[in-house]
Protein backbone atom coordinates (compact mmCIF):
# COMPACT_ATOMS: atom_id res chain seq x y z
CA UNK A 1 0.00 0.00 0.00
CA UNK A 2 1.49 3.27 -1.05
CA UNK A 3 0.94 5.95 1.56
CA UNK A 4 -0.66 9.30 0.75
CA UNK A 5 2.43 10.96 2.12
CA UNK A 6 4.13 11.27 -1.20
CA UNK A 7 6.86 13.85 -1.84
CA UNK A 8 4.48 15.69 -4.15
CA UNK A 9 2.04 16.32 -1.31
CA UNK A 10 4.86 17.39 0.95
CA UNK A 11 6.12 19.96 -1.52
CA UNK A 12 2.59 21.20 -2.21
CA UNK A 13 1.87 21.65 1.49
CA UNK A 14 5.27 23.21 2.11
CA UNK A 15 4.69 25.68 -0.73
CA UNK A 16 1.24 26.52 0.68
CA UNK A 17 2.74 27.01 4.13
CA UNK A 18 5.56 29.29 2.99
CA UNK A 19 3.37 31.18 0.51
CA UNK A 20 0.68 31.72 3.12
CA UNK A 21 3.28 32.97 5.60
CA UNK A 22 4.63 35.39 3.01
CA UNK A 23 1.12 36.73 2.36
CA UNK A 24 0.55 37.08 6.11
CA UNK A 25 3.54 39.34 6.62
CA UNK A 26 3.10 41.35 3.42
CA UNK A 27 -0.65 41.79 3.30
CA UNK A 28 -1.82 45.39 3.32
CA UNK A 29 -5.24 44.52 4.65
CA UNK A 30 -5.35 42.67 7.96
CA UNK A 31 -8.29 40.56 6.76
CA UNK A 32 -6.17 39.30 3.83
CA UNK A 33 -3.40 38.46 6.30
CA UNK A 34 -5.89 36.51 8.40
CA UNK A 35 -7.12 34.53 5.38
CA UNK A 36 -3.53 33.76 4.35
CA UNK A 37 -2.85 32.66 7.91
CA UNK A 38 -5.80 30.24 7.68
CA UNK A 39 -4.25 28.77 4.52
CA UNK A 40 -0.92 28.39 6.35
CA UNK A 41 -2.55 26.74 9.35
CA UNK A 42 -4.47 24.27 7.20
CA UNK A 43 -1.31 23.43 5.25
CA UNK A 44 0.54 22.84 8.53
CA UNK A 45 -2.34 20.58 9.58
CA UNK A 46 -1.78 18.65 6.37
CA UNK A 47 1.92 18.34 7.23
CA UNK A 48 0.92 16.95 10.63
CA UNK A 49 -1.18 14.35 8.87
CA UNK A 50 1.83 13.43 6.78
CA UNK A 51 3.81 13.07 9.99
CA UNK A 52 1.28 10.54 11.33
CA UNK A 53 -0.13 12.94 13.92
CA UNK A 54 -3.87 13.04 13.17
CA UNK A 55 -4.85 14.21 16.64
CA UNK A 56 -2.51 17.20 16.50
CA UNK A 57 -3.80 17.95 13.01
CA UNK A 58 -7.36 17.93 14.32
CA UNK A 59 -6.40 20.18 17.22
CA UNK A 60 -4.66 22.46 14.76
CA UNK A 61 -7.77 22.78 12.60
CA UNK A 62 -10.24 23.06 15.47
CA UNK A 63 -8.31 25.34 17.83
CA UNK A 64 -6.18 27.36 15.45
CA UNK A 65 -8.15 27.66 12.25
CA UNK A 66 -11.47 27.46 14.06
CA UNK A 67 -10.98 29.29 17.36
CA UNK A 68 -8.00 31.60 17.26
CA UNK A 69 -8.67 32.81 13.75
CA UNK A 70 -12.26 33.66 14.62
CA UNK A 71 -10.85 35.64 17.55
CA UNK A 72 -8.51 37.48 15.19
CA UNK A 73 -11.29 38.22 12.74
CA UNK A 74 -13.49 39.50 15.56
CA UNK A 75 -10.76 41.89 16.66
CA UNK A 76 -10.18 43.04 13.08
CA UNK A 77 -13.90 43.67 12.83
CA UNK A 78 -13.96 45.64 16.09
CA UNK A 79 -11.15 48.03 15.19
CA UNK A 80 -10.97 50.42 12.29
CA UNK A 81 -9.30 48.53 9.48
CA UNK A 82 -9.48 51.31 6.91
CA UNK A 83 -7.00 53.59 8.56
CA UNK A 84 -4.27 51.03 9.08
CA UNK A 85 -4.71 49.57 5.61
CA UNK A 86 -4.02 53.00 4.14
CA UNK A 87 -0.91 53.62 6.22
CA UNK A 88 2.60 52.32 5.87
CA UNK A 89 2.80 48.58 6.37
CA UNK A 90 6.28 48.41 7.83
CA UNK A 91 7.78 50.41 10.63
CA UNK A 92 10.69 52.78 10.38
CA UNK A 93 13.22 50.16 11.52
CA UNK A 94 12.28 47.53 8.94
CA UNK A 95 15.81 47.20 7.39
CA UNK A 96 17.21 46.38 10.82
CA UNK A 97 14.49 43.82 11.46
CA UNK A 98 15.02 42.28 8.04
CA UNK A 99 18.78 42.10 8.61
CA UNK A 100 18.28 40.42 11.99
CA UNK A 101 15.88 37.92 10.43
CA UNK A 102 18.38 37.20 7.63
CA UNK A 103 21.05 36.61 10.27
CA UNK A 104 18.70 34.13 11.95
CA UNK A 105 18.08 32.44 8.62
CA UNK A 106 21.83 32.22 8.03
CA UNK A 107 22.20 30.62 11.45
CA UNK A 108 19.53 28.05 10.54
CA UNK A 109 21.19 27.32 7.20
CA UNK A 110 24.57 26.91 8.88
CA UNK A 111 23.22 24.61 11.60
CA UNK A 112 21.22 22.47 9.16
CA UNK A 113 24.09 22.22 6.71
CA UNK A 114 26.38 21.06 9.50
CA UNK A 115 23.88 18.66 11.04
CA UNK A 116 22.20 17.23 7.97
CA UNK A 117 24.05 13.96 8.28
CA UNK A 118 22.61 13.38 11.73
CA UNK A 119 19.09 12.85 10.42
CA UNK A 120 18.11 9.35 9.40
CA UNK A 121 17.21 8.81 5.79
CA UNK A 122 14.05 6.86 6.42
CA UNK A 123 11.23 8.07 8.58
CA UNK A 124 9.41 5.79 10.98
CA UNK A 125 5.80 5.01 10.31
CA UNK A 126 3.84 5.56 13.46
CA UNK A 127 0.61 3.67 14.12
CA UNK A 128 -2.08 6.10 13.03
CA UNK A 129 -5.22 4.45 14.34
CA UNK A 130 -4.11 4.41 17.99
CA UNK A 131 -2.53 7.88 17.93
CA UNK A 132 -5.28 9.62 19.87
CA UNK A 133 -5.45 6.82 22.41
CA UNK A 134 -1.72 6.98 23.03
CA UNK A 135 -1.80 10.74 23.47
CA UNK A 136 -4.68 10.34 25.91
CA UNK A 137 -2.61 7.79 27.83
CA UNK A 138 0.26 10.24 28.05
CA UNK A 139 -2.06 13.06 29.14
CA UNK A 140 -4.45 11.34 31.52
CA UNK A 141 -2.69 8.09 32.48
CA UNK A 142 -4.29 4.67 32.49
CA UNK A 143 -5.67 2.20 35.05
CA UNK A 144 -5.58 4.61 37.99
CA UNK A 145 -2.02 5.67 37.24
CA UNK A 146 -1.15 9.27 36.44
CA UNK A 147 0.25 9.85 32.98
CA UNK A 148 3.48 11.63 32.20
CA UNK A 149 1.71 14.90 31.50
CA UNK A 150 -1.33 14.85 33.80
CA UNK A 151 0.04 17.54 36.07
CA UNK A 152 1.11 19.62 33.07
CA UNK A 153 -2.37 19.19 31.68
CA UNK A 154 -3.90 20.62 34.86
CA UNK A 155 -1.42 23.50 34.78
CA UNK A 156 -2.46 24.17 31.19
CA UNK A 157 -6.10 24.35 32.25
CA UNK A 158 -5.11 26.86 34.92
CA UNK A 159 -3.24 28.86 32.28
CA UNK A 160 -6.37 28.94 30.12
CA UNK A 161 -8.46 30.08 33.08
CA UNK A 162 -6.00 32.88 33.80
CA UNK A 163 -6.02 33.85 30.13
CA UNK A 164 -9.83 33.98 30.08
CA UNK A 165 -9.96 36.17 33.18
CA UNK A 166 -7.14 38.35 31.84
CA UNK A 167 -8.83 38.85 28.49
CA UNK A 168 -12.15 39.75 30.15
CA UNK A 169 -10.47 42.24 32.49
CA UNK A 170 -8.44 43.74 29.64
CA UNK A 171 -11.47 44.38 27.49
CA UNK A 172 -13.72 45.73 30.22
CA UNK A 173 -14.44 49.40 29.79
CA UNK A 174 -14.01 50.25 33.45
CA UNK A 175 -11.71 48.12 35.58
CA UNK B 1 12.70 11.92 -5.97
CA UNK B 2 14.56 11.26 -2.79
CA UNK B 3 12.36 10.45 0.20
CA UNK B 4 11.11 13.10 2.52
CA UNK B 5 13.06 13.09 5.78
CA UNK B 6 12.85 15.03 9.03
CA UNK B 7 15.28 17.48 7.54
CA UNK B 8 12.72 18.68 4.98
CA UNK B 9 10.20 19.38 7.69
CA UNK B 10 12.82 21.25 9.64
CA UNK B 11 13.60 23.43 6.64
CA UNK B 12 9.92 24.26 6.17
CA UNK B 13 9.60 25.03 9.87
CA UNK B 14 12.73 27.21 9.81
CA UNK B 15 11.39 29.17 6.83
CA UNK B 16 8.06 29.66 8.60
CA UNK B 17 9.89 30.73 11.77
CA UNK B 18 11.98 33.31 9.90
CA UNK B 19 8.85 34.62 8.17
CA UNK B 20 7.20 35.03 11.55
CA UNK B 21 10.24 36.82 12.94
CA UNK B 22 10.28 39.18 9.97
CA UNK B 23 6.59 39.91 10.53
CA UNK B 24 7.06 40.59 14.23
CA UNK B 25 10.05 42.83 13.64
CA UNK B 26 8.86 44.87 10.69
CA UNK B 27 5.06 45.13 10.69
CA UNK B 28 3.27 48.08 12.27
CA UNK B 29 -0.20 46.62 12.52
CA UNK B 30 -0.48 44.88 15.89
CA UNK B 31 -2.98 42.30 14.65
CA UNK B 32 -0.52 41.21 11.97
CA UNK B 33 2.24 41.10 14.59
CA UNK B 34 0.14 38.69 16.63
CA UNK B 35 -0.51 36.61 13.50
CA UNK B 36 3.25 36.44 12.93
CA UNK B 37 3.59 35.17 16.49
CA UNK B 38 1.17 32.40 15.56
CA UNK B 39 3.41 31.61 12.57
CA UNK B 40 6.40 31.24 14.90
CA UNK B 41 4.48 28.95 17.24
CA UNK B 42 3.35 26.85 14.29
CA UNK B 43 6.93 26.47 13.12
CA UNK B 44 7.89 25.21 16.57
CA UNK B 45 4.95 22.82 16.56
CA UNK B 46 5.97 21.49 13.18
CA UNK B 47 9.48 20.88 14.47
CA UNK B 48 8.15 19.04 17.50
CA UNK B 49 5.85 16.80 15.52
CA UNK B 50 8.61 16.06 13.00
CA UNK B 51 10.96 15.03 15.79
CA UNK B 52 8.15 13.02 17.33
CA UNK B 53 7.92 10.98 14.14
CA UNK B 54 11.71 10.74 13.92
CA UNK B 55 12.08 9.25 17.40
CA UNK B 56 8.96 7.21 17.20
CA UNK B 57 7.23 8.43 20.36
CA UNK B 58 4.40 10.82 21.06
CA UNK B 59 5.96 13.23 23.54
CA UNK B 60 6.58 15.75 20.78
CA UNK B 61 2.92 15.67 19.80
CA UNK B 62 1.84 16.23 23.40
CA UNK B 63 4.22 19.17 23.54
CA UNK B 64 2.65 20.52 20.36
CA UNK B 65 -0.79 20.33 21.98
CA UNK B 66 0.46 22.23 25.03
CA UNK B 67 1.97 24.85 22.76
CA UNK B 68 -1.41 25.16 21.06
CA UNK B 69 -2.98 25.78 24.48
CA UNK B 70 -0.36 28.44 25.22
CA UNK B 71 -0.98 29.99 21.79
CA UNK B 72 -4.71 30.19 22.49
CA UNK B 73 -4.05 31.88 25.84
CA UNK B 74 -1.56 34.24 24.24
CA UNK B 75 -3.96 35.15 21.45
CA UNK B 76 -6.80 35.83 23.90
CA UNK B 77 -4.74 38.00 26.24
CA UNK B 78 -2.83 39.68 23.40
CA UNK B 79 -5.99 40.62 21.57
CA UNK B 80 -7.52 41.81 24.84
CA UNK B 81 -4.54 44.10 25.40
CA UNK B 82 -4.89 45.21 21.81
CA UNK B 83 -8.55 46.13 22.30
CA UNK B 84 -7.70 48.07 25.44
CA UNK B 85 -4.88 49.86 23.61
CA UNK B 86 -7.15 50.68 20.70
CA UNK B 87 -9.73 52.08 23.08
CA UNK B 88 -7.10 54.42 24.50
CA UNK B 89 -5.25 55.58 21.40
CA UNK B 90 -7.61 54.85 18.48
CA UNK B 91 -4.78 53.19 16.60
CA UNK B 92 -3.41 49.73 15.85
CA UNK B 93 0.17 50.72 15.12
CA UNK B 94 2.93 49.12 17.16
CA UNK B 95 5.17 52.20 16.97
CA UNK B 96 2.53 54.37 18.58
CA UNK B 97 2.55 52.43 21.85
CA UNK B 98 4.29 55.11 23.87
CA UNK B 99 1.92 55.73 26.77
CA UNK B 100 4.68 55.00 29.25
CA UNK B 101 7.26 57.12 27.45
CA UNK B 102 7.92 60.37 29.23
CA UNK B 103 9.91 62.01 26.41
CA UNK B 104 8.43 63.36 23.24
CA UNK B 105 8.44 60.79 20.50
CA UNK B 106 8.98 62.95 17.43
CA UNK B 107 11.62 65.54 16.68
CA UNK B 108 9.96 68.90 16.44
CA UNK B 109 10.26 70.90 13.27
CA UNK B 110 11.26 74.55 13.40
CA UNK B 111 7.69 75.61 12.71
CA UNK B 112 6.25 73.51 15.49
CA UNK B 113 8.95 74.80 17.85
CA UNK B 114 7.90 78.35 16.98
CA UNK B 115 4.33 77.27 17.60
CA UNK B 116 5.25 75.91 21.03
CA UNK B 117 7.10 79.17 21.86
CA UNK B 118 4.07 81.20 20.79
CA UNK B 119 1.88 78.88 22.83
CA UNK B 120 4.07 79.45 25.89
CA UNK B 121 4.04 83.22 25.33
CA UNK B 122 0.29 83.32 24.99
CA UNK B 123 0.00 81.15 28.09
CA UNK B 124 2.21 83.62 29.99
CA UNK B 125 0.22 86.58 28.67
CA UNK B 126 -3.01 84.90 29.70
CA UNK B 127 -1.61 84.29 33.17
CA UNK B 128 -0.39 87.90 33.41
CA UNK B 129 -3.77 89.20 32.32
CA UNK B 130 -5.69 86.94 34.71
CA UNK B 131 -3.45 87.34 37.75
CA UNK B 132 -1.78 90.78 37.53
CA UNK B 133 -4.07 93.03 35.49
CA UNK B 134 -7.33 91.67 36.80
CA UNK B 135 -5.83 91.46 40.28
CA UNK B 136 -4.77 95.11 40.21
CA UNK B 137 -8.18 96.08 38.90
CA UNK B 138 -9.92 94.16 41.64
CA UNK B 139 -7.60 95.65 44.27
CA UNK B 140 -8.25 99.20 43.12
CA UNK B 141 -11.97 98.64 43.06
CA UNK B 142 -11.84 97.15 46.55
CA UNK B 143 -9.89 100.13 47.88
CA UNK B 144 -12.30 102.53 46.16
CA UNK B 145 -15.23 100.79 47.70
CA UNK B 146 -13.62 100.88 51.15
CA UNK B 147 -12.90 104.59 50.82
CA UNK B 148 -16.42 105.22 49.65
CA UNK B 149 -17.80 103.35 52.63
CA UNK B 150 -15.61 105.34 55.01
CA UNK B 151 -16.63 108.56 53.30
CA UNK B 152 -20.26 107.61 53.59
CA UNK B 153 -19.87 106.98 57.32
CA UNK B 154 -18.04 110.29 57.73
CA UNK B 155 -20.75 112.13 55.86
CA UNK B 156 -23.51 110.46 57.82
CA UNK B 157 -22.08 110.68 61.31
CA UNK B 158 -19.68 113.67 61.26
CA UNK B 159 -21.06 116.15 58.74
CA UNK B 160 -24.73 115.36 59.05
CA UNK B 161 -24.50 114.20 62.64
CA UNK B 162 -22.26 116.66 64.43
CA UNK B 163 -22.66 119.57 62.02
CA UNK B 164 -26.35 119.56 61.27
CA UNK B 165 -28.39 117.16 63.31
CA UNK B 166 -26.66 117.80 66.62
CA UNK B 167 -27.35 121.61 66.70
CA UNK B 168 -30.85 120.97 65.55
CA UNK B 169 -31.36 118.43 68.32
CA UNK B 170 -29.89 120.81 70.88
CA UNK B 171 -32.11 123.61 69.62
CA UNK B 172 -35.12 121.37 69.84
CA UNK B 173 -34.19 120.24 73.34
CA UNK B 174 -33.77 123.87 74.42
CA UNK B 175 -36.99 124.87 72.78
CA UNK B 176 -39.10 122.71 75.09
CA UNK B 177 -38.44 124.75 78.30
CA UNK B 178 -38.47 127.99 76.36
CA UNK B 179 -41.83 127.12 74.94
CA UNK B 180 -43.21 127.29 78.47
CA UNK B 181 -42.76 131.04 78.40
CA UNK B 182 -44.73 131.44 75.21
CA UNK B 183 -48.15 131.16 76.71
CA UNK B 184 -49.83 133.81 74.56
CA UNK B 185 -51.10 135.96 77.47
CA UNK B 186 -50.66 139.72 77.14
CA UNK B 187 -50.20 140.08 80.88
CA UNK B 188 -47.26 137.74 80.71
CA UNK B 189 -45.50 139.77 78.04
CA UNK B 190 -46.20 142.91 79.91
CA UNK B 191 -44.82 141.34 83.04
CA UNK B 192 -41.64 140.31 81.21
CA UNK B 193 -41.29 143.82 79.89
CA UNK B 194 -41.71 145.20 83.40
CA UNK B 195 -39.11 142.75 84.65
CA UNK B 196 -36.80 143.84 81.89
CA UNK B 197 -37.33 147.46 82.81
CA UNK B 198 -36.69 146.74 86.45
CA UNK B 199 -33.65 144.73 85.52
CA UNK B 200 -32.34 147.54 83.34
CA UNK B 201 -32.90 150.01 86.12
CA UNK B 202 -31.10 147.77 88.57
CA UNK B 203 -28.27 147.35 86.15
CA UNK B 204 -28.01 151.05 85.62
CA UNK B 205 -28.15 151.65 89.39
CA UNK B 206 -25.64 148.89 89.90
CA UNK B 207 -27.72 146.91 92.27
CA UNK B 208 -27.68 143.54 90.60
CA UNK B 209 -28.65 141.79 93.77
CA UNK B 210 -32.07 143.40 93.51
CA UNK B 211 -32.30 142.41 89.93
CA UNK B 212 -31.89 138.72 90.68
CA UNK B 213 -34.28 138.90 93.56
CA UNK B 214 -36.82 140.70 91.47
CA UNK B 215 -36.44 138.21 88.66
CA UNK B 216 -36.86 135.23 90.98
CA UNK B 217 -39.90 136.78 92.56
CA UNK B 218 -41.35 137.47 89.16
CA UNK B 219 -40.67 133.92 87.98
CA UNK B 220 -42.28 132.34 91.01
CA UNK B 221 -45.21 134.66 90.81
CA UNK B 222 -45.61 134.06 87.14
CA UNK B 223 -45.59 130.27 87.49
CA UNK B 224 -48.09 130.51 90.31
CA UNK B 225 -50.19 132.81 88.22
CA UNK B 226 -50.03 130.52 85.22
CA UNK B 227 -51.02 127.48 87.24
CA UNK B 228 -53.89 129.45 88.68
CA UNK B 229 -54.98 130.70 85.31
CA UNK B 230 -54.76 127.21 83.85
CA UNK B 231 -57.05 125.90 86.53
CA UNK B 232 -59.45 128.75 86.01
CA UNK B 233 -59.42 128.26 82.28
CA UNK B 234 -59.90 124.49 82.66
CA UNK B 235 -62.91 125.07 84.95
CA UNK B 236 -64.30 127.58 82.53
CA UNK B 237 -63.97 125.20 79.55
CA UNK B 238 -65.40 122.25 81.49
CA UNK B 239 -68.54 124.26 82.18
Amino acid sequence: MTPVATPFFFYLLAALTIGGGLLVITGRNAVHSALALIVTLLAVAGLYLMLYAPFVAGVQIIVYAGGIMVLFLFVIMLVHIDRSSRERRFNRMWPVGLAASCALLALFVFAFAKGKALFPDRLLTLPESSNTQQIATLLYGEAGKMGSYTFTFEIASLLLLVAIIGAVIMTRRKV
Amino acid sequence: MFPITTFHYLVVAAALFVLGVIGVLTRRNLVVVLMSLELILNAVNLNLVAFSRMWGNLHGQVFAIFITVAAAAEAAVGLGILIAFFRNKETMNADEIDLLKMVERRQHSALSQLGYILLALSEAASWFDAQIIDGALNGVSWITRAVATLSKWCDKWIIDGLGVNAPATIARLISYPIRLFECGLMQWYALVMVAALVGTACYLLEVMRWFWLTTAALAIGTIAYMLLMRRVLAKASSK
